[in-house]
């Protein structure tokens, strides 16, 4: 009995907790729209927050902003290195060192008060911005988790797995298994493990990071072009420094095909070299940038709604939270599926690579 | 289009920070980690084909000790088969021998008593001779002449005394 109305208070609690969290994310969402007075601009707050920013903002306080302000740090051709926190920027109302913040870049402003092309041209901007935080964060929890794990691993050898390392063990064999082996084959897969691991893990635990709607969490860090661009260049550097001669021939002269032909076929096959890494980046953005996309614009019908009628607003909010709920969910799908596709694609593009005759 | 334009900021942090989690991960996670899995399966492997094998001679133990076990019978048998005849092939054998030997001893006894019998006799014909001379010759001492024939009567009617 006792257990049972622990099990229904904690249920409870949990349910206010959600209810909290969703409170937050909703509260998040309003605030870092633009509050101008011509009203609730949906496409501009999901962009908003979609796109990386220089400080993290936390929520709107009657007309006051609240945000954790980050490191910024830029290196001019002229003026040199410059490093200062971003509440000198006052929420891009004020100009510190001729640098203002402008719709989340770092304009250069002139003598004239005037924003100078020129000079903002020899910006290069190394802020720790929103993502590079999050990245910096996501890289902690991995190396705490995984060197802990392993400390366990090399301690208690023999031994069956316990508590977090009995969740992430079958995640690993999986990889090892899965991915690695039935990809690359039995002999090489070992090779390139410890890369597959690191990037099925980075991206699963970002795509998580990235669905929780507060600080830490709430950065669009896989969704941001850079971050698969690193990665799929990487994939694509080891792909072609593992090539074996069998691999180049059948690209740049495939055997048993005529000469006429290849001068069509050559091309192509180039061009998918390239190409493959590409596609492997762009699915990684598209996936979580439009599952962002998607939930931020249910939480926008809500005050679209609400702009016409408080009743409205509140009418269609049952409904947009049942919708959010459902595509949180269906994100949490999408967050190991895109992990287990990048990786399972690029250990396929490996396995290619080193395939023999 | 600012959404797939990648900001030089990130890119540099990205760069950096995955190589380095690259490194740091695969010295000091997944090398431990992924050792220690391998070794882990190869043990279970291990003691799983040991237990196969140690099954497999505890059947043959088994089988060894049955057929061991049936041989001891057999010969525990046979042994006490042979023994029984050995002990039977003695006992009449001994009983053979004391018969023969009682058989010896009793003729030997028997001769022994023929012969003190004969002797016995001899000596008792003797001293009978002597008494009945010396009886005689008491008697006869006053009829004194007619010794000799007396004599002979003795001998006579002694030698009619057949004692055996």
């Amino acid at each position: 009995m006792s257990q049972l109305k622990t099990i229904r208070s904690l249920k409870k609690r949990t349910n206010i907790l959600v209810l909290v969290f969703m409170f937050l994310f909703v509260q998040n969402a309003f605030s870092a729209g633009p509050s101008g007075k011509d009203g609730f601009d949906a496409g501009q707050m999901i962009l908003h927050h979609i796109y990386d920013s220089h400080e993290w903002h936390v929520f709107d306080w009657k007309g006051k902003s609240y945000s954790i302000p980050l490191p910024i740090i830029i290196f001019h051709e002229e003026k040199g290195l410059d490093i200062f926190m971003s509440t000198k920027f006052n929420h891009g109302k004020s100009v510190y060192n001729n640098y203002k913040l402008d719709h989340g870049k770092i304009v250069f402003i002139g003598d004239g008060g005037q924003v100078d092309n020129i000079q903002t041209s020899m910006i290069w901007d190394f802020s720790i911005t929103k993502n590079v935080f999050s990245l910096l964060f996501s890289i902690l929890i991995l190396l705490s988790i995984f060197i802990t794990i392993s400390r366990r691993y090399k301690n208690k050898k023999n031994q069956p797995p316990k508590g977090i390392q009995s969740l992430l063990e079958p995640i690993i064999i999986f990889v090892r298994d899965d991915i690695a082996k039935s990809a690359i084959g039995e002999k090489h897969h070992e090779k390139y493990l410890s890369f597959l691991l690191t990037v099925f893990f980075f991206i699963f635990l970002n795509n998580l990071l990235g669905l929780v709607p507060f600080f830490p969490g709430g950065a669009n860090l896989t969704g941001n072009i850079a971050v698969p661009m690193v990665l799929a260049s990487l994939v694509f550097i080891i792909t072609t420094l593992s090539g074996t001669k069998y691999y180049w021939k059948h690209i740049f002269a495939m055997p048993g095909v005529p000469k006429p032909v290849l001068l069509i076929l050559t091309p192509i096959e180039i061009i998918g070299v390239l190409l493959k890494p590409l596609v492997l980046m762009i699915r990684l953005f598209a996936n979580i940038t439009a599952g962002h996309i998607i939930i931020l614009s249910f939480f926008s019908m809500i005050f679209i709604f609400g702009e016409m009628h408080p009743a409205a607003g509140y009418g269609v909010s049952v409904f947009s939270g049942l919708f959010v709920l459902f595509m949180m969910t269906l994100e949490l799908l999408v967050a190991f599926l895109q992990a287990y596709v990048f990786t399972l694609l690029a250990a396929m593009y490996f396995g290619a690579a080193l395939e023999e005759h | 289009m600012e959404l797939v334009k990648p900001d030089i900021g990130l890119l540099f942090w990205m760069t950096i920070c995955f190589f380095m989690l690259l490194i740091i991960m695969r010295r000091f996670a997944w090398g431990p980690i992924l050792s220690a899995l391998n070794e882990r399966e190869k043990g279970i492997q291990d003691a799983l084909n040991s237990a196969e094998k140690a099954r497999e001679e505890i059947n043959s133990i088994k089988q060894n000790q049955e057929h061991l076990e049936k041989e001891a019978r057999a010969q525990r048998e046979a042994l006490i088969l042979e023994s029984k005849k050995f002990v039977e092939d003695y006992k009449s054998e001994q009983k053979k021998r004391i018969d023969l030997e009682m058989e010896k001893r009793l003729s030997s006894v028997q001769e022994a008593i023929q012969r003190e019998k004969q002797s016995a006799v001899e000596s008792i014909k003797k001293s009978v001779a002597v008494l009945s001379v010396e009886i005689a010759e008491k008697i006869l001492e006053k009829k004194l002449e007619e010794s000799s024939i007396q004599q002979d009567i003795i001998n006579k009617s002694l030698e009619n005394l057949d004692i055996k």
